[in-house]
């Protein structure tokens, strides 16, 4: 099979481009590093198939950082017949060289000249023909967002491949791979042939958006007040799709699944019925909310607004010993953690890499919020709950903080580093429900995985012995709860919600879906049964605890596998459950003090 | 027309590249993105509390730190 290599510099559209070639759905956002890892796909290309491979962005090919070795290792160890080089038109300028530097390496190679839409409204007039000649590869000026030109570069491509040039062997590759400085001069020279840029700048309208937007003064309350906005959205729009949701379920449960299941013998029926299906439905009538959120998520991540908050958070996280991207990082967290400390490949200084994978696992992901958006909820008038929601974040945020600041303490740590503020941009329609497709399926395989057989565990874990009263003491579970009694007791915490904890560790949803199992309902009566449980500030403990311990299976087997280190690893766990057990701990404590 | 720190300059002052001293990474790295000696940039706007700098290299705005903008040398345009 023959390989086609997607190669560019970061933010110049690879994915995008990889997204219509392969129809697959790798993730697009408008930040440099998105991509950090490569990303293959198969597709019928003429006769045949060709493999295509998305890769991370590199500056040059001398790439330092992780993502960038990605790269380098890649076109180093991997034989490719072709490359399609993705270049950002807009800034034609800065981005010729790495083409120039890459026709050195013998391979055939397409240069696709990007976002030639943004290129066009910046009155800028670049002769294709004109680079084909000075290159020597065909040059062809596409709209990977809006399919212009898509065609021809298909075509292209297809020749490309088809043209067997003789393969250059990784020995001479890698010899090539070196790169010198006589490229700027031969890119001048080209550029000065072939590109006419408008002398006066039009006004556009990132600029007017970045005066208000990041202004000394109101950039700051203006992200905050954008970021309570988003969540009063998700929350406004989320309920009632979640009632409407649950109300379904519901239906299928006393209409299908009560009298198919009937005939089964009682313990059959409360493990399939009352152990994994209330589970999971609990779990699942979130599905809304979580749609809803990573919408809010993907029109972030493509607007530009993270490189904006990485300028305007630098300073203090600078004092913290990190930098604005970590901040940024943060916030990616927010959808999963996984991905955010992904990200952080593109930090080159293993300290700082590091420590900004140590703060990501305290960020409120998704699957938390769910746990805390029901809790909330249950627990608080519909008045009170966004406040309580927002008081949480803020606790996610202060405990990265004081990790982040103790960590630089203990291993003092900086980076240069510089970072592009691309234009503002708004993503498709086709964009944003692609994603939102994706953190669906997304969560439908955890469900099936981790959800379905956490909850069920804990059905067992309740229940037997057989002859023992659900729920009780002499349960497995409860006799776990007993043990873990004098931990839990100072915070508040029932002692029946050990069991869910620690199911909690695989992954945070399972929290939710075992609350449903352990208090033996779902949809409206669990809310009540809840809220006979624990008072408010039993509550908001339980939330803090459930906030900040221990992170869940694929965070932690994420953690192991960028830093290969156990150490680090161990660290990662131990100091979360740690902070966890002090903050319930302080809060409960506090609380009940002053009479609450 | 002066010599000085990209560091000292303040939002709207335009200048030319002189010299880069920092580590070879970084270097390299600017001059990847276009800051490469003899370029002019201008400075867009500073972050408060010593926070970072923005500055526009033709048509790409990058953010800077302070202190690793200390390493770059600039004329200051008339
Ligand atoms: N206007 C316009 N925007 C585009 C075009 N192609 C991509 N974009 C946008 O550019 C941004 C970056 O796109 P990606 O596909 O994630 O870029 P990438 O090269 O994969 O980036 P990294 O993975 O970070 O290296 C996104 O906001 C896209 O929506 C285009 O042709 N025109
Ligand atoms: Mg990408």
């Amino acid at each position: 099979m023959k390989r086609l290599a997607l190669v560019g510099m970061p933010n110049t559209g690879k994915s995008t481009f990889f997204n219509r070639l392969t129809g697959a759905s790798a993730r697009v956002g408008n930040w440099p590093g998105v991509t950090v890892d490569l990303y293959a796909a198969k597709i019928l290309l003429g006769e045949s198939m060709v493999e295509v491979v998305d890769l991370p962005g590199l500056y040059d090919l001398h790439g330092y950082s992780g993502d960038e070795q990605v790269v380098r290792r890649f076109l180093e160890s991997q034989p490719v017949d072709a490359l399609a080089v993705v270049l950002n038109a807009g800034q034609i300028e800065h981005q010729l060289p790495l083409a120039l530097q890459l026709t050195h390496l013998g391979l055939p190679l397409v240069v696709l000249l990007n976002m030639s839409d943004e290129a066009r409204a910046m009155g800028l007039s670049i002769d294709a023909e004109g680079l084909a000649a000075g290159l020597g590869c065909r040059v062809i000026a596409v709209s990977a967002k809006y399919g212009h030109g898509y065609g021809v570069a298909r075509e292209a491509l297809r020749e490309a491949l088809a043209n067997p040039a003789p393969r250059p062997s990784l020995e001479e590759l890698h010899s090539r791979l070196g790169g010198d400085d006589a490229v700027v001069e031969q890119a001048d020279a080209l550029l000065a042939d072939t590109v006419v840029r408008p002398r006066q700048m039009a006004p556009n309208l990132s600029a007017r958006i970045d005066r208000l937007a990041l202004h000394p003064l109101w950039g700051i309350p203006l992200f905050i007040a954008a970021l309570l906005g988003m969540f009063q959205l998700v929350y406004t729009l989320g309920a009632p799709l979640q009632d409407a949701v649950a109300w379904c379920l519901d239906g299928i449960r006393t209409l299908l699944l009560e009298p198919l299941a009937g005939w089964l013998p009682a313990p059959l029926y409360g493990l399939l019925v009352e152990g994994a299906w209330d589970g999971l439905a609990t779990v699942a009538s979130f599905v809304p909310v979580i749609v809803l959120f990573f919408l809010a998520m993907a029109l972030i991540e493509d607007s530009g607004y993270l490189s904006r908050i990485a300028f305007l958070t630098d300073a203090l996280m600078s004092r913290l010993g990190l930098d604005g991207r970590g901040f940024v990082m943060l916030l990616m967290g927010f959808g999963c953690n996984v991905p955010a400390l992904m990200g952080t490949r593109v930090m080159r200084e293993r300290r700082l890499r590091w420590l900004t994978m140590l703060i990501i696992p305290l960020s409120l992901c998704s699957a938390r919020l769910q746990v805390f958006v029901f809790l909330t909820t249950a627990l608080f008038t519909p008045h009170q709950a966004p406040w309580v929601l927002a008081a949480l974040y803020l606790v996610s945020f202060v405990a990265a903080f004081v990790t982040a600041w103790l960590g630089g303490r203990v291993a003092p740590c900086h980076e240069p580093f510089v970072l592009e503020l691309p234009p503002y941009r708004l993503p498709t329609l086709r964009q944003i429900a692609l994603r939102s497709w994706q953190e669906v399926h997304h969560f439908l395989m955890r469900a099936t995985r981790f959800i379905v057989i956490g909850v069920t565990l804990v059905w067992v874990l309740t229940h037997y012995p057989h002859d023992a009263v659900a729920g009780g003491p002499a349960t497995l579970a409860g006799m776990f709860g007993q043990w873990m009694e004098p931990l839990l007791a100072p915070l508040g915490i029932d002692q029946t919600m050990a069991v869910v904890l620690l199911f909690g560790f695989v992954a945070k949803e399972i929290v939710l879906g075992a609350l449903a199992v352990l208090v033996g309902a779902d949809g409206d009566a669990l809310t009540q049964l809840v809220g006979t449980r624990m008072d408010a500030v039993q509550g908001f403990s339980l939330m803090l605890f459930v906030l900040l311990y221990t992170p869940c299976l694929s965070t932690v087997a994420t953690l192991k596998s960028e830093t290969r280190s156990l150490a680090f690893t161990t660290v990662a766990v131990v100091w979360p459950l740690l902070l966890a057990w002090g903050a319930s701990f302080a809060f409960y404590q506090g609380a009940r003090l002053l009479g609450f | 027309m002066s010599v000085v720190t990209l560091d000292t300059l303040s939002p709207g002052h335009e200048a030319t590249i002189e010299s880069l001293d920092l580590d070879a990474g970084f270097r390299q790295r600017l001059q990847a993105l276009g800051l490469r000696c003899g370029r002019p940039l201008s400075v867009e706007r500073q972050a408060a509390l010593g926070g970072p700098l923005v500055v526009r290299v033709g048509p790409v705005q990058l953010m800077l730190r302070r202190c690793d903008a200390h390493g770059i040398t600039v004329r200051l345009s008339a």
